[in-house]
């Protein structure tokens, strides 16, 4: 979990940033901000689950900012910290989850976590992208293939969304429906290749091949899935798979 | 979703109704006591309640509203803006100010079925 606390005046920064660390112990870092400019900067790259904000900063105003951050990331968790009652309203307005009056103490912060309007869920570890370029992410950094092909293989069960593929469709996919025996054995050096890369990570269960391919989904977060679902974090853009010109059937769907 | 509402200002209670009743997705129940509507709330929880706000007693009918039916979204309506605050103290999903309007009201049906969503339409508003 990540968290910003953004406050002009340091000694009260420092008591906020004191109260979240004694709540929230190892289970979030979190981050202090003196700048709005600097947090904002921050937030494009590293957008944070939860944000602490004080409304009356030099320049500029608490709701305007968190107006600017709902528009990065519309699920964030706003909560103002706050010596004025007269903002309220507006912090409604920009769906904030609670409106704290200082100074932050470690009850307050409990309250305001049983409050939240965007219940944290607990992300897993793997994050399967198909929106833009084909990619698959481990905790944030992306997974190495060994071949494009293995990687390509990858795809089209995502693509399958875990139904199972068998070896004759697959090779049809990878080789141009090759079936010969020579490309046998190469598909089943690519699915154990494929197999053996993702248990370097951990995640070899991943990808399952007995009587065929699939890949559990269960186990990812996938853009795809989250889109189908109807989260509008998520959205299509017109690109989806763009490496492989299998994707271009499904892209058309989409489209539709 | 069902709505129940509850203002001692009848005036302000039928606009409401009328209101809600105009879009298809939602149809408003009216209360004319905190009584009333705490024991329809027990016997069929509604989606949203929008509850006229004049101290203790009103606190005491968010409270039992929340135990007896905690997904039910709940509005504060009040003239005082300053009573916004409570909104976030007792956990309240709405603020409408009296009188009300009806776009206000439009926004806040919006927002108590789609919270992300309106969370979006209004970013891409620019407000």
């Amino acid at each position: 979990m990540l968290i910003y606390a953004i406050d002009d005046e340091k000694a009260v920064l420092h008591y906020t940033m004191k109260a979240l660390k004694e709540y929230f112990k190892e289970e979030a870092e979190i981050l202090p901000f003196s700048d709005v400019d600097e947090m904002l900067a921050s937030f494009q790259t590293r957008p944070a689950d939860i944000a602490f904000l004080d409304i009356e900063m030099p320049g500029y105003n608490g709701i305007e900012l968190a107006a600017k951050l709902n528009r990065i990331k519309p699920d964030l968790n706003l909560v103002f910290v706050t010596g004025y009652d007269q903002y309220a309203l507006e912090a409604f307005d920009v769906y904030a989850s609670d409106y704290m009056k200082k100074p932050c103490s470690v009850e307050k912060i409990e309250k305001a976590m049983q409050k939240l309007r965007y219940p944290i869920a607990k992300e897993k570890d793997i994050f399967v992208k198909t929106f833009g370029n084909f990619d698959v992410f481990y905790k944030g950094s992306p997974i190495r293939f060994r071949s494009e092909l293995e990687k390509e293989m990858l795809a089209y069960l995502v693509d399958r969304e875990g139904a199972l593929v068998s070896r004759q469709e697959m090779a049809g996919i990878l080789f141009e429906d090759d079936f010969s025996r020579a490309k046998q054995v190469h598909l089943s050096k690519i699915a154990e290749r494929l197999s053996k890369g993702l248990a370097e990570y951990g995640i070899g269960n991943l990808f399952l091949s007995e009587n065929g391919y699939r890949v559990d989904l269960s186990l990812c977060d996938c853009d795809l899935t989250e889109w189908k679902m109807g989260n509008p974090i998520y959205r299509f853009t017109g690109e989806y798979m763009e490496q492989y010109s299998f994707a271009e059937y499904r892209k058309g769907m989409f489209e539709k | 979703m069902q709505i129940y509402v509850m203002d001692r200002d009848y005036e302000v209670m039928k606009k409401l109704e009328v209101w809600i009743n105009g879009n298809a997705k939602f149809e408003a129940k009216c209360f004319t006591g905190l009584q009333a509507l705490t024991e329809a709330v027990k016997r069929e929880p509604p989606g949203a309640v929008i509850l006229d706000f004049d101290g203790q007693n009103s606190y005491s009918a968010v409270r039992t509203i929340q135990r007896e039916s905690p997904q039910t979204q709940i509005v504060m309506l009040s003239e005082n803006k300053n009573k916004a605050v409570e909104l976030f103290e007792l956990g309240l999903s709405g603020f409408l100010m009296k009188p009300p309007d009806e776009e206000k009201v439009s926004e806040l049906l919006f927002r108590l079925q789609h919270p992300i969503l309106a969370k979006l339409k209004t970013n891409k508003e620019g407000t």
